[in-house]
């Protein structure tokens, strides 16, 4: 039974079984990008059971315009950055100019984030800014399109594409500022 | 096929993480449980608690009055 089906026969049985589906099947995506966000383990517990609280309150207001999974993950990654923009956690990392790079080879930059050392990955992310790190997951963990990251942000394409970048950049510079001498 | 440490780290999380899931989904079920509750009260209550706030202002008194003065010379 694909997600659209089940969310239907929810909305028309209101039997909890359809809704529990869903949650077996997300649950951990949503708690893998709590902890991710929000760092603490008690804390991303609780928030992938509010968020699916929130989901289960607002289901008839889902349009069905996207797939069920990109809803879910936006109310996620907003959920989490509202939090942490309410208890002020993220720390801001500025980009001087003189530290942009060469992003015409975009392919190859995609390929030496997503091949960065595990734990390594989690330390650079660990010291992103919450938006910057929130649209590296949605692009990277979720392979969600520029369209679906449009949406999820409410943001035109070309300020995505933007944000991208941006978010790159600032990846490799934590990256090159961290490890650049430990190789 | 290119290496992807997002997901490696997302697999890492959920392994961490173990069977919390079930006492989340647990948590969740009873918050449905006091919703559904809540819901069959308003839709059995209100109603009737709308009837019963209608026919308080029918009894009380000056309703009648109210409703003379309104147009006195009717």
């Amino acid at each position: 039974m694909s997600d659209e089906e089940a969310l239907e026969q929810y909305l028309l049985t209101q039997n909890v079984n359809y809704f529990n589906l869903l949650y077996d099947r997300y649950t951990n995506k949503v708690y893998s990008k709590c902890i991710s966000m929000l760092k603490e383990s008690e804390l991303a517990e609780d928030a992938t059971q509010e968020i699916f609280v929130k989901v289960l309150l607002s289901i008839s207001k889902f349009s069905g315009k996207s797939k069920f999974s990109t809803w879910l993950y936006s109310v996620t990654y907003n959920y989490c950055i509202d939090i942490i923009r309410k208890g002020k956690k993220e720390i801001i990392v500025s980009l001087e100019d003189n530290t942009k790079l060469d992003l015409e080879d975009d392919g190859m930059l995609d390929a030496e984030i997503m091949e960065t050392n595990v734990f390594r990955l989690k330390q650079v992310l660990g010291l992103m800014n919450v938006e910057d790190k929130s649209i590296l997951m949605m692009k990277y963990q979720d392979d969600l399109s520029i369209k679906e990251i449009c949406d999820v942000m409410e943001k035109t394409e070309s300020a995505v594409k933007m944000k991208i970048l941006r978010a790159k950049e600032r990846f490799l510079k934590i990256y090159q500022e961290n490890y650049s001498r430990s190789g | 096929m290119t290496k992807n440490s997002f997901k490696e780290l997302e697999e890492i999380y959920i392994k961490e993480r173990g069977n919390a899931s079930e006492k989340t989904k647990k948590k969740i079920s009873a918050n449905i449980g006091l919703f559904g509750f809540i819901g069959h009260l308003i839709e059995l209550y209100l109603p009737s608690a709308g009837q019963v706030l209608k026919s308080f202002d029918l009894t009380s008194p000056g309703a009648k009055d109210k409703k003379q003065k309104k147009y006195p010379n009717k």
